[in-house]
């Protein structure tokens, strides 16, 4: 079958898709992996405390990763045999990818959050609970994001 | 089970004379949580002071501790090897009380002082000498390390300093103080002045370069010249007492470094000797006393009138019993004890939980995100059913999680054994790696597609009734199953919560409940779905269903009010969180998969190939199994942590975690 | 379409690229803040307190057994207990020093030159009460950028001393014939810290940072004490103000320190200042020990409020000194006066809990 530029946008929505988003998780982890570093030195029983705040910024990788497998497989480049895909779908495609990549940024947000809240949970436990709620709504814009882009995958049959 | 363990009060008051007995028996049944007493405006009631016998027993303490340090510093070296520490660590010394068991605390902290001053007497000579030789050798190394700077000059030593005309200064500085040195040296002594110096050699650096130096002037020149040289950077170094060239002064100093060294030597196993012989018995009496310790301080709790005392405390109930007849035995039947459940809103009840033998070793992880309060839900058996599905789901290779259990049962038989942490970890790995293989086994997931599509294709494992599912092939399947997963395992922690508020009516019908109408109105929309290809049809489920749907709303709305469209929000991300199971799943068994296609390339490379091929192969299966079981694990405690815990588990303070007045020997 | 496929790749890379450099400044201070604030959930509260300052002197030693001061605090004395406390005091100004990220080692330089001042004024202190060279030789505490040629210096005297610091950064020949002509030590100890001070604010506006923000603030509040604290001995030893200037960095209340007859009526008048907030809760008829000590709590506040504004950067930083001068001052306190044989209650009323 005749390869396709829509073939070649919906795989460049699926790069787009993880690139961005992995980009937000390892930065998002930086500031948190920063400061676990700092708690871990002066006390290194908290390194369980630190490893589950370093786990929530990688929520925005995961929905990437997601993305980028439902948009080849969609596309048929996960499997097997490539479908034909018209322009538009390709770049609907596209938008898809890049609506979950960008907003897997908001993992930076997330980093500096858990980054803070593994230090004032790791002064006072009791924190623990209302840091990670306040951690996670830095999920929200992720979540809307795979929404869309999943709506938008369905619209042109990827799914 | 489900609960932390039921706590009673107890309240007991019996005479004086008893106490001692019953505090020690207290002391070793270990189940009594001693609080400090009411405060009461009664005369007659005062608090205990401590026994007077602590203060002696602290010191005693502080000296035998003293001792044992020292011991410690001495004894060979021959700490075990990490890996060894886990797989098969020596045992814990055993501490045999012997015949202080029965002995009073006055005999034993006199013993104590007794066999301390024994040991200081048989040490103190040789101790000191140690401590000495090792202040020398210190010495002797710092003035060595000054010699080792001016190695280079060729002078010797003992002409250094004030002489009657002439004073002469030894020192280092960097190259690019030189001129400057030189200038004052110029301007100061109007030319009579002598200099030299020498490029001191560094290992490696790029650094500027230093010299080590040598100036002599007159004595009239040379206070100005000090103070102006050390300006500039000119770092003097103090040589008094020595005599010959700087080399050979190094020299002399190593050979008497090594001299006092084997001196330290001799003197360092004298002490080991006499820490082979005497530390046993120490370490006996060191908790004899620690033992004693403890219990003349825990008595500043109780009340006292002149002839009795009373003392109060949390106890578990089912413990209840067994706690009289101590007292009972210690009191020969002359005491009163009491015992009352807490209020239903009384603070500071002491928590225990209590899980059967399996669902222990996770308590750290309910722990780790906060104790349960009393009367609260224990949420560790839901916890660890549900958190060993997911991670093993996760994890989804059948020989990471062979590796897994099999690492598990070497830790359970080594460290294990002796360390109750190390043991629990040993469970959790062993449960998590066999459920790793069941997913594995179910899914297809043998070190990727290593048996199932390369060279190794072994047929019983791809097919069906072994293979429910191929991770590959069927991703969608595999998503919609997390997400109803996910759906589920909320819905659990929903209903847990309003099971718990199903006293309180405004409770019960706010909270979460919105969500569980929700679903039940979506169900005949759901099945119109599956039926016709469209929601909503003019007939009578689906009207039930908007009709359900608009009371969920009301609920909603009476729950969350402004922050309703949030909860909404919450919750749709909450659903989507599973979709992390899936996701991690297909991460392992791809990357499994890459490693698999790189070591087939590379074993064709000419030579080398079968070689590279190993290599990519081990490694690279290797790393990705620490990276995937690490993962599977935070994951796994994220999804229970945000998205489960956050419905239904209210934590207490970690402050009142139970602890009970017990013996506990260290060694 | 494929230019515009493209550009829109270009615009993507170069947000990932450059939002983060901005965010990373940040980065180093985040391990610094993560260290600070773990050793804050250290530091003693309220219930510790009751028990310390209920416990005898001899239960110092097992009480700090298990806590940061414990490798200090060895025996029951007051000397030990000083001296552990400096020591200890010393080894975290070096920690804190390390930690900070490397551009800012400037200004927390202080920290060391802290250190160089303290030995100083031993020397100094000694040679002006008649202490013997041994004597002056073990209080000095090893650390600083000086040390080695401090403790060369406590073998001379004052007069050699003072021009040993011609041209060093604590230059105080100024002070010198004050105190030849009245024997009082305040005017070299008011001038070393003024030095001190200097060079630190000196480093402090060369760097120009915006972080900086908080510390400059911090050492506005340090500098108008130490100005208050000499003003106020000025005005006890009766220092005309054209003598008492030299001693200040500002000096913007001349007339107010002219015109009132004694230390009382001159605090009366600062009430009306800018230098109100330090003297806020001060009585009548406190002697001079009693007014530094309350204007140093002052100061403590003042710092711990600053900087509890700020969540990541040098706030908390500060913040933690601030609180961690407090406590020692209050263990030192409560084992001097345990010494002498106060009371618990009466104790409690000394400390300064923040």
């Amino acid at each position: 079958m005749e390869p396709t530029m829509g073939l070649g946008y919906a795989a460049l929505g699926a790069g787009i898709a993880l690139g961005l988003a992995g980009a937000g998780t390892a930065i998002g982890l930086g500031f948190s992996g920063v400061a676990g570093t700092g708690i871990i030195s002066e006390d290194p029983r908290k390194f369980g405390n630190v490893l589950v705040w370093n786990a929530l910024p990688q929520t925005q990788m995961i929905y990437g990763f997601l993305m980028a497998i439902l948009i080849m497989l969609g596309a048929g480049l996960l499997g097997g045999t490539p479908r034909e895909i018209s322009d538009t779908d390709g770049l609907i495609a596209l938008g898809a990818g890049i609506v979950v990549g960008v907003t897997g940024l908001s993992g930076i947000g997330q980093g500096s959050i858990c980054g803070g809240g593994a230090i004032a949970s790791a002064k006072r436990p009791e924190v623990f609970g209302q840091s990670l709620v306040l951690a996670v709504l830095a999920e929200t814009p992720a979540i809307f994001g795979v929404v869309i882009a999943v709506l938008m995958l369905l619209s042109i049959g990827f799914l | 089970m489900l609960r932390p363990v039921a706590m009673k009060k107890i309240r007991v008051v019996t005479l004086k004379e008893f106490k001692d007995d019953a505090v020690k028996k207290l002391h070793t049944l270990g189940v009594v949580q001693i609080i400090e007493h009411e405060k009461t405006e009664e005369e007659n009631l005062k608090f205990m002071p401590a026994d007077p016998v602590l203060k002696e027993t602290s010191e005693q303490l502080r000296g035998l501790n003293a001792i044992l340090e020292v011991y410690k510093e001495v004894k060979p070296e021959h700490s075990e090897s990490i890996l060894k520490r886990f797989l098969n660590p020596a045992p814990p010394k055993e501490i045999d009380f012997g015949a202080l068991k029965e002995a009073n605390k006055k005999e034993i902290i006199g013993r104590a002082g007794k066999i301390r001053a024994e040991v200081e007497e048989e040490i103190g000579e040789p101790l000191k000498q140690y401590r000495e030789t090792e202040k020398e050798i210190t010495g002797l190394e710092l003035s060595k390390e000054d010699l080792e700077r001016i190695k280079d000059l060729d002078i010797e030593l003992r002409y250094v300093g004030e002489g009657s005309r002439i004073h002469a200064s030894v020192g280092t500085c960097p190259e690019e103080a030189l001129d400057a040195i030189i200038a004052d040296l110029e301007e100061i002594t109007s030319g009579s002045y002598y200099f030299d110096k020498a490029e001191i050699t560094k290992e490696g650096k790029e650094e500027e370069k230093e010299y080590a130096c040598i100036f002599t002037c007159f004595n009239e020149h040379a206070e100005e010249l000090s103070a102006r040289l050390r300006r500039v950077g000119f770092e003097k170094i103090e040589v008094k007492g020595f005599e010959k060239k700087p080399k050979e002064e190094i020299k002399a100093r190593e050979q008497k470094i090594e001299e006092k060294g084997r001196e330290r030597e001799e003197l360092k196993k004298i002490l080991a000797e006499n820490a082979e012989r005497r530390e046993g018995d120490f370490l006996t009496y060191r908790e004899s006393l620690r033992a004693i310790e403890e219990r003349a301080n825990i008595q500043r709790n109780f009340v006292e009138t002149e002839r009795a005392f009373s003392l109060t405390g949390w106890v578990p109930a089912e413990k209840e019993e067994e706690v009289l007849k101590e007292i009972n035995s210690a009191s020969e039947g002359l005491c009163v004890m009491d015992a009352v459940s807490p209020e239903p809103d009384e603070e500071k009840v002491p928590i225990l939980l209590k899980n059967p033998k399996f669902f222990k070793s996770f308590e750290l992880f309910t722990k780790l995100y906060g104790i349960p309060r009393y009367g609260g839900i224990d949420p560790t058996i839901p916890f660890t059913i549900t958190f060993i599905f997911f991670s093993a789901f996760m994890l989804g290779d059948a020989i990471y999680g062979l590796i897994c259990a099999i690492l598990g049962i070497l830790l359970l038989k080594g460290a294990g054994k002796y360390n109750g942490t190390m043991k629990d970890f040993s469970i959790i790995f062993i449960s998590f790696g066999v459920a790793s293989f069941v997913m594995g086994a179910l899914t297809g997931g043998w070190l990727g597609d290593l048996f199932t599509d390369r060279h190794f294709y072994i047929d019983v494992l791809n097919t069906p009734p072994l293979l429910i599912a191929d991770q590959l092939g069927d991703v969608l399947l595999f998503l919609i199953f997390s997400i109803i997963i996910g759906i589920i395992h909320i819905n659990v922690g929903i209903l847990m919560s309003k099971y718990e508020s199903r006293h309180n009516i405004k409770d019960f019908i706010g909270g979460d409940l919105w969500f569980l109408v929700a679903e039940i109105g979506f169900i005949p929309l759901f099945m119109n779905y599956m039926s016709y290809g469209t929601w909503f049809r003019h007939d009578t489920p689906c009207l039930i269903g908007v009709g359900v749907l608009a009371i969920s709303f009301a609920l909603l709305l009476f729950a969350r009010k402004g922050m309703s469209l949030f909860a909404i929000t919450g919750f749709l991300g909450d659903t989507l969180s599973y979709a992390r199971l899936m996701a991690l799943g297909l991460c392992t068994y791809g990357i499994a998969l890459a490693i698999n296609v790189l070591a087939a390339l590379s074993y064709g490379i000419a030579y080398i190939g079968i070689i590279a091929a190993a290599l990519i192969f081990v490694i690279g299966h290797l790393v990705n199994f620490v990276l995937q079981v690490l993962g599977s694990f935070v994951h796994g405690l994220r999804l229970h942590y945000v998205e489960f815990f956050s419905k239904f588990y209210i934590t207490g303070d970690y402050e009142d975690e139970y602890k009970p007045f017990e013996l506990k020997i260290k060694t | 379409m494929d230019v515009l496929v493209f550009v829109l790749v270009a615009a993507l890379a170069a947000v990932v690229f450059f939002v983060p450099l901005y965010l990373l400044r940040i980065t180093p201070i985040i391990y610094a803040t993560a260290v600070v604030k773990m050793k804050e959930s250290r530091l003693i509260d309220d219930k510790k307190y009751d028990e310390l300052v209920s416990s005898d002197l001899e239960d110092f030693p097992s009480f700090f057994e298990n806590t940061d001061y414990g490798k200090y605090i060895t025996e029951p004395t007051y000397e030990n207990i000083e001296r552990g406390l400096l020591l200890h005091e010393k080894d975290l100004d070096y920690e804190i020093f390390d930690l900070v990220p490397k551009d800012l080692s400037g200004v927390f330089d202080y920290l060391i030159k802290k250190w160089d001042v303290a030995n100083l004024r031993r020397v100094l202190g000694g040679l002006h009460a008649g202490m013997p060279v041994e004597e002056v030789k073990e209080g000095l505490v090893e650390a600083g950028y000086m040390y080695d040629s401090i403790q060369e210096l406590s073998e001379r005297d004052m007069e050699e001393v003072v021009s040993a610091l011609e041209g060093t950064p604590y230059d105080i020949r100024a002070g010198l014939e004050e105190y030849k002509a009245t024997r009082n030590f305040s005017f070299i100890d008011l001038l070393l810290k003024k030095r001190m001070f200097e060079r630190v604010v000196e480093e402090a506006i060369w760097s120009r940072e915006k972080k900086l923000k908080t510390f400059n603030d911090y050492l506005q509040v340090l500098a108008d004490s130490l100005d208050l604290n000499a003003m106020l001995r000025g005005k006890a030893g009766r220092v005309g103000a054209d003598e008492i200037r030299r001693f200040l960095m500002k000096f913007d209340v001349d007339r107010e320190y002219e015109e009132s007859k004694d230390v009382d009526e001159f605090l009366v008048r600062l009430k009306e200042t800018r230098y109100s907030y330090l003297v806020v809760d001060v009585g009548e008829g406190l002697d001079l020990m009693e007014l530094e000590r309350k204007i140093e709590e002052q100061v403590l506040r003042k710092a711990k409020d600053i900087s509890t504004a700020e969540a990541f950067g040098l706030g908390p930083v500060i913040s933690f000194l601030a609180m961690k001068e407090a406590e020692i001052r209050n263990i030192r306190l409560i084992a001097k006066l345990k010494e002498e044989g106060v009371s618990p209650e009466k104790i409690r009323e000394f400390l300064l809990i923040l």
